[in-house]
């Protein structure tokens, strides 16, 4: 009989968890550890922050779900790992400490809000808002319908939405949810009432943290950049890249960019993404030590097989993990945002003054689910005797991205985004990294309808109803 | 902060962009791709 315990029930934490109980038999454990009792689908949660959605729909109990399952759930925080005695502590909302014994563990924390990194960034601190979870998106949601009101009334606004660090990740969200903003105002007659600013990190527009995209069009390679232009300019949005969000104040936000320059925003309502670090866990040794600097890197996301602390332009296909196992203890395992990218997949840049101004690499949504896969798949190789056999590296793996625009059946819209690999591989492509054949871009009613369909379909999917399987990560 | 005008879609783009017949016709289309993606990714090792 193995233990398996996993820590997150996001996207990987809960694929993970299905693949488990499904392939192994029932003398086997699978114990989740989760600080909430429900699951949400963040993808949607673009559309709670303007109201949109009522907050219930892209949640579920995660109880009912492992009950039916055969799945332990332990609602707690996990604090600590100690890989060598082979337990995580979790503490309670009560306070209340538990050893959970593992055999086998799979890190799928998520990430950590590093509001922290970003002086007055955050709701916390009645600035800018986020859509990170379902908490802030609610209280985003009602910021932004503040907002309007005052647009009823009469009132110019000035609406940011963007990244809030420079090394944040998630463009994709951020450009989800400012398009859905236009839309939004156009609707109720407002758009005229309100001035939507863009400002992140991307070296350029479009380049959402994967180096941009290249896809054929009416005849000629088109750049993710030219698609995005099209689209601000359509929309009347202004933008600002490649730049790094320093301070925010409750009425304006200070940036430096490549150059050096500094300069403030003013906003009346702003959303910014803040970094996203590793999960605060501490991982102990049997003598008590702590070995977190050991097993993750600086920002806290654990270290697994690849290749680490290589150049950006060194950096080949073969450096990316592709096990997801952790190279000191082999039973442990990471799987989406939860493990180290051996560097970005977007050009890093440095300012002359050193601040660091990079569109760090996405690992939500389809990589967290494959990943999640992987990691399940090789842990019961290792149950049955074997080696991890499941490979997945992010430059072998496909990228959807269907960014929605407007949520209506009847006229909404998507931009719909796909790329193979998600990491580029200039070894196999050497013109664009990625293969022309497959990657894709467009705009139109068809990606709405594609992206209310991933909605229903996920959540299906996350609930292990019949024939979950079949629906691909 | 900077604004383009240039680059603006057509009414054509934006007709076809709404057009319910063939937005049903991208629809099918668009899903057949993700799913070949998804599922046979090319030359994949």
């Amino acid at each position: 009989m193995a233990r398996i315990v996993i820590i997150g029930a996001g996207f990987s934490g809960q694929t993970a968890a299905l693949y488990l109980r499904k392939k192994l038999g029932d003398e086997h454990q699978v114990t989740m550890i989760n600080p909430w009792p429900r699951f949400t689908y963040i993808p949607s949660l673009v559309w709670v922050g303007i109201g949109r959605m009522e907050p219930d729909k892209p949640m579920f109990e995660l109880e009912p779900v492992y009950d039916k399952m055969g799945i332990e759930f332990k609602m707690a925080w996990a604090r600590e790992i100690h890989p060598d005695e082979q337990y995580v502590l979790t503490e309670d909302k009560h306070g209340k400490q538990e050893k959970v014994d593992y055999d086998y563990l799979i890190n799928a924390t998520g990430p950590h809000l590093n509001f922290e990194g970003t002086p007055g960034l955050g709701p916390d601190h009645g600035t800018s808002q986020s859509i990170c979870n379902i908490h802030h998106a609610k209280m985003a949601r009602d910021a932004y319908l503040e907002s309007v009101k005052r647009m009823e009334k009469g009132e110019k606004q000035k609406i940011l939405v963007g990244t809030g660090h420079g090394t944040a990740t998630c463009q994709g969200a951020a450009l989800e949810y400012i398009t859905n903003i236009h839309n939004d105002l156009v609707k109720r007659g407002l758009r005229n009432k309100a001035q939507i600013m863009w400002l992140s990190n991307e070296p350029k527009l479009g380049d959402l943290g994967v180096g941009g995209v290249s896809a054929k069009k009416h005849g000629y390679i088109m750049q993710s950049e030219s698609f995005m232009k099209s689209l601000f300019a359509e929309q009347e949005i202004y933008y600002q890249i490649q730049s790094s969000v320093q301070k925010v104040e409750k009425d304006k936000v200070h940036w430096e960019n490549l150059q050096g320059e500094q300069g403030e925003i003013e906003y009346d309502f702003a959303m910014l993404i803040p970094q996203f670090q590793g999960a605060r866990l501490k991982y102990v040794d049997r003598d008590g030590n702590d070995i977190t600097a050991k097993l993750t890197n600086p920002g806290g996301f654990m270290l697994v097989d690849g290749i680490y602390e290589k150049k950006w332009e060194d950096l080949k296909s073969s450096d990316w993990p592709a096990t997801y196992q952790s190279p000191l203890y082999k039973n442990m395992f990471a799987a989406g945002i939860a493990f180290a990218p051996p560097g970005p997949i977007s050009q890093p840049f440095v300012n002359k003054n050193g601040v660091q101004i990079t569109a760090t690499p996405p690992r939500t949504g389809m990589a967290a689910g494959i990943t999640g896969r992987v990691v399940a798949e090789n842990i019961i190789d290792m149950i049955n005797g074997k080696e991890p056999s499941h490979h997945e590296r992010m430059t072998e793996m496909p990228g959807a991205c269907i960014a929605s625009i407007n949520k209506s059946v009847w006229n909404g819209s998507a931009a719909s985004i796909l790329m193979y690999p998600v990491a580029k591989d200039y070894e196999r492509y050497p013109d664009y990294g990625r293969d022309l054949s497959t990657n894709h871009m467009e705009i139109g009613l068809a990606g709405a309808w594609v992206k209310r369909i991933l909605h229903t379909m996920f959540i299906y999917k996350m609930k292990g109803n019949p024939g979950w399987s079949l629906i691909p990560e | 902060m900077q604004r383009i005008t240039d680059m603006k879609p057509t009414a054509r783009t934006l007709f076809i962009r709404q057009c319910k017949i063939i937005q049903l016709i991208r629809f099918i289309v668009l899903n057949l791709k993700i799913l070949k993606t998804a599922l046979f990714p090319p030359h994949h090792k």
